[in-house]
């Protein structure tokens, strides 16, 4: 009986001690998407923050299964395509053909053209003769500014992507090892009733 | 070692499920009570040995400890795997419901044969430690030769997807084999009857 308790008691150190070894690192393969001007960037990892070389890279739609567009990851995990003419969202797919496969929902929102506006104005210039000077400047001061903007927001857009990625936390774990202690416990149960 | 969802077709899934599901049968029947805390604990470390990384090779592994599940369980490994599975899918987003037969499969099924025939040869104390790196060894070989089996039905070349994936686990191998190896030599001296060894070897060694 002693030797049962020296045992649980050993493998639960085992187990407590291979969770907290190393940082948490789920395994699978990560991809994650943004737009930065005319692209659409997308960066895949490996756990623990390998990038994923040599990774097929796939988009389609999600209602359809044709395939946009297709390549392969560089050296550094990245891929990016020029943002496709049709708005709609786009499953990007990152497949690693040893099994490991992720994916990234890019909603249409999140890559379109938000500034309908300035090229509204773009186009208007050439129409509307009146007051030229003025509306030729504010339409290429809005597009300016929005080029900026949108240049400052594309690591911005990153990190979000980067964050919005589900990482694993030390209570993953110990919830889990729980279920493990509370499946047997309840096997147990019902084996002591069954055997009474 | 986990096939992420949407990668297999219908009747590979399919098939994978009904098999892990007879497996889990066959384990169920064969834990009996002594063993349901050393399979509950087992099924814990399987769980937690996935998110320890070998940092060795091109891709992303890590240590699957089927081999000395199925050694210390016999077919009791099964159903531990199966839990295990299911609780990484939900904690961790490994793998996935759909895929969770043939994960059972690949990985109880290759740590069943690849350990079977070392089985009987712990209780010889002499071959003890060779026969346990073996197991260790080629459960993690056979689970990467079955993984490219199921993915030769997502058409890609079975020799590449087979090359690929056996290489990414090479390191992994030789670790399990010296961890097998090592917990295995353990048990025989602190707890000889988690090996199924009976008190008849004890005397032998006295």
């Amino acid at each position: 009986m002693r030797n049962d308790v020296a045992t649980i008691l050993l493998l639960t150190v085992v187990v407590w001690l291979l969770a907290h070894a190393q940082p948490v690192q789920a395994h699978k393969v990560h991809i994650f998407a943004y737009a930065d001007g005319e692209q659409i960037r997308t960066e895949s990892r490996f756990s623990g923050d390998r990038p994923a070389r040599n990774c097929e890279v796939t988009v389609q739609a999600p209602a359809d299964q044709e395939i946009m567009v297709a390549g392969s990851t560089d050296a550094q995990g990245l891929f990016a395509f020029a943002k496709p003419k049709q708005g709609g969202d786009l499953d990007i797919i990152v497949s690693c053909g040893d099994g490991h496969r992720g994916s990234w929902r890019l909603e249409a929102a999140d890559y379109l053209d938000d500034r309908p506006e300035a090229h509204e104005h773009l186009h208007q210039e050439s129409r509307q003769p009146a007051s030229p000077s003025a509306a030729i400047d504010e339409a290429r001061l809005r597009g300016i500014v929005a080029d900026e903007v949108e240049k400052k927001l594309a690591p911005l857009r990153r990190d979000l992507a980067r964050l919005a990625e589900r990482k694993t936390t030390p209570q993953d774990i110990v919830g889990g090892i729980g279920y493990f202690l509370g499946l047997a416990g309840l096997a147990a149960y019902f084996r002591y009733r069954k055997g009474r | 070692m986990h096939l992420a969802e949407g990668i297999l077709s219908g009747p590979v899934l399919l098939g994978g499920a009904v098999l892990a599901a007879v497996g889990t049968g066959i384990g169920l029947r064969k834990i009996d009570q002594e063993r349901l805390m050393t399979t509950a604990l087992l099924s814990a470390a399987f769980f937690v040995a996935s998110l320890v990384h070998v940092p060795v090779g091109p891709g992303s592994v890590h240590l699957l400890l089927n081999g000395l599940m199925a050694l210390l369980l016999g077919w009791g490994c099964v159903p531990a795997i199966l839990v295990a599975l299911v609780l990484q899918a939900v904690f961790f987003q490994f793998g996935g419901f759909t895929v969770l037969g043939v994960n059972v499969v690949i990985i109880a099924g290759a740590g069943l044969l690849g350990s079977c025939m070392f089985r009987s040869r712990l209780a010889d104390a002499k071959g003890r430690a060779v026969a346990a790196f073996m197991a260790g060894f080629l459960s993690v070989a056979l689970a990467a030769l079955f993984m490219a089996v199921a993915l030769v039905t997502t058409n890609q070349n079975f020799l590449v997807t087979a090359r690929v994936v056996f290489v990414a686990h090479l390191p992994v191998m030789v670790v399990e084999g010296a961890i097998t190896m090592f917990v295995v030599g353990f048990l025989a001296k602190v707890q000889p009857e988690i090996l199924g060894l009976d008190g008849s070897l004890i005397k032998k060694e006295e």
